[in-house]
């Protein structure tokens, strides 16, 4: 594993690189698109493991981090889901150069797999993007974290500082939500995914979670094949008794390994 | 990289499994105090809500140069090597292999420990052994409670309407909790009924006792350790007036090295903006007095002991 930083001078990203064994047959590249906020903090240790599964397999990954998220430079309070692709296409390019594969494999959780989607849409060295309970309806995401939140100010026993919305930020769960980002956010509808692309679609869902259907719906009306998969019971993105992290999923990302064999 | 600093990545320790960002002010010299701040439980080394970071670089912007690692078997830091009797332990050796790999590559010799909750714990274990620790800052060691604090702490939960909601419901979160921790709970509460776990002040350490806690507090004072402690409202349940670390460590004279910040208005992770840029500013504050330039350092010790004197070229912080 090599970390370094990457990127222009003034928007220096911090990246993860895991290369494939040296008795392995280089399969391909793959780019891990992390999800924001509390859901980053608590999946990265699942997108580590996830990388290492990968390279063993073969691949050369990629993990990075957002400008503003992470170990990146940048404050929390810069960037927005527009920009975060930004920095994912810097990534993918870089990817390329280490890896000397011309396309890749894009996986993404939450709103990383809307990052990772938006790769897949809108450039052409995507072959295949895996989808991991992608957000894909921004506002309904938005909602359920405002929701989280009030249900941790209800159990505090000494009144903690008051959350009223600013025009600047919100503190969610102990990240700032920006107006720009939560702009970006909403900005998300299950029409984002009517986008025509030629990879490989695959997705992964922890749970029957509403809006599922209306997904895949949207990406039959587009065309879009796709390969959809439910396993319960492993959601890598909520923390797991207050512990900072969530659980291994180990039958997903054994599966995500599998398919790209 | 950002406001004047640099980061890069550094990797030390047994063959080179732990992996680690330094932040550094450009042109920063050698000989000042290294920071090096410990995991928060099994969060990798950005922190709670990237707390680490932000208090890495505006730390690193006052000169102090910050390492921010991950421990043995966290982030992107490799399994511990060989045998390992407790995470404890492991977690020390991290820090002193920390403390070595700044020591070779910048003449590190003065060093400051930042953690916490379990990362304050470790943080607090390694004053005690190393001394080469010049500052502690802790935010949320595990302290016991005293019987005041258990008293404000029953009193609040029954003044709280969801807690009697939910109890009335039985949809406490108490009636989902493990056996063991009920167990544990009714334990704890009937001791301090008792009387027998207050004045106690473990840092999370096995076997460590009242009396070797207050001993190495005194040790580190002796020493001239410069100590800032921080509570917060998210470890209500444990610590929840001002004054409780005094009521732990009765008659202990801290010597105006102990700076003691209690938060009750925000959580463990200091999650709301506000708190987090009022942390930041005391604990900046905090060590541009504790640890001033050389030259400010002896006027201070001058003013303190009564006599004026000419103050040293160069810088010590």
């Amino acid at each position: 594993m090599n970390l370094f930083f990457f990127g222009s001078a003034s928007r220096q990203l911090f990246g993860a690189y895991h290369s494939p064994p040296a008795s392995v047959a280089g399969r391909g590249a793959a780019l891990l698109c992390p999800p924001w906020g509390p859901e980053y903090l608590v999946s990265h240790r699942i997108f580590r493991r996830l990388a290492v599964r990968l390279s063993e397999g073969g691949y050369h990954v990629l993990r990075f981090d957002y400008f503003g998220t992470g170990d990146s430079a940048g404050e929390r309070e810069d960037g927005d889901l527009v920009s975060w692709q930004q920095d994912a296409e810097v990534a993918l390019e870089e990817l390329r150069d280490i890896s000397g594969f011309p396309a890749v494999a894009t996986f993404g959780i939450r709103l990383g797999a809307v990052v990772a989607w938006r790769l897949a849409t809108s450039r052409t060295d995507v072959h295949t993007t895996v989808l991991w309970d992608p957000v894909a309806d921004g506002s309904e995401y938005v909602r359920e974290l405002r929701a989280a939140q009030a249900e941790l100010d209800r159990w505090q026993l000494t009144p903690l500082v008051k959350r009223a919305p600013t025009e600047q930020a919100l503190d969610l769960l102990g990240f700032p939500l920006t107006a720009a980002m939560r702009l970006s956010i909403e900005a998300v509808r299950p029409d984002t995914f009517t986008q025509p692309t030629k990879a490989h679609v695959k997705l992964f869902f922890s749970d029957a979670r509403a809006g599922q259907e209306t997904l895949h719906a949207q990406l039959h009306a587009a065309g879009t094949p796709f390969h959809a998969e439910i396993i319960p019971g492993q959601t890598p993105w909520r923390e797991d008794e207050g512990i900072g992290a969530g659980k291994l999923p180990v039958l997903v990302l054994e599966r995500m390994v599998e398919i790209l064999r | 990289m950002t406001g004047g600093t640099r980061e890069r990545v550094v990797r030390f320790g047994p063959q080179h499994s732990l992996v680690g960002i330094l932040t550094a002010a450009k042109g920063a010299t050698a000989d000042r105090l290294h920071v090096v701040i410990v995991n928060a439980g099994i969060i990798h080394r950005v922190g709670p809500n990237r707390l680490y970071v932000d208090l890495a670089r505006a730390v690193a912007a006052l000169g102090f140069p910050v390492l921010r690692f991950d421990l043995a078997g966290l982030g992107d830091s490799g399994p511990a090597q060989g045998s390992v009797d407790s995470l404890a332990e492991s977690a020390l050796a991290d820090v002193r292999a920390a403390f070595d790999h700044l020591a070779a590559t910048r003449n590190a010799t003065r060093f400051l420990v930042f953690g916490l909750c379990s990362g304050a714990n470790y943080a607090a274990l390694t004053a005690f052994r190393e001394q080469q620790v010049e500052g502690v800052l802790l935010i949320d060691p595990t302290v016991v409670r005293t019987r005041r604090s258990t008293m404000v702490h029953v009193i609040r939960r029954l003044r709280n309407l969801s807690t009697l909601r939910a109890l009335v419901t039985l949809r406490h979160p108490i009636f989902h909790r493990r056996l063991s921790h009920l167990t544990s709970a009714a334990v704890s509460v009937a001791q301090a009924a008792q009387g027998q776990s207050g004045q106690q002040a473990n840092f999370d350490s096995p076997g460590m006792s009242e009396t070797v806690a207050r001993s190495e507090m005194e040790s580190l004072v002796d020493r001239g350790v410069q100590l800032m402690l921080v509570f917060t409202g998210g470890v209500n349940h444990m610590y929840n007036y001002h004054g409780q670390l005094f009521d732990l460590l009765p008659g202990l004279d801290f010597r105006s090295q102990l700076r003691l910040l209690y938060m009750p208005d925000t959580d463990h992770t200091v999650s709301d903006t506000r708190g987090r840029t009022r942390l930041l500013s005391a604990v900046c504050t905090w060590l541009e007095e504790a640890f001033p330039v050389r030259g400010q350092e002896a006027q201070r010790d001058a003013a303190q002991s009564g006599r004026t004197s000419a103050a040293p070229a160069g810088e010590r912080a």
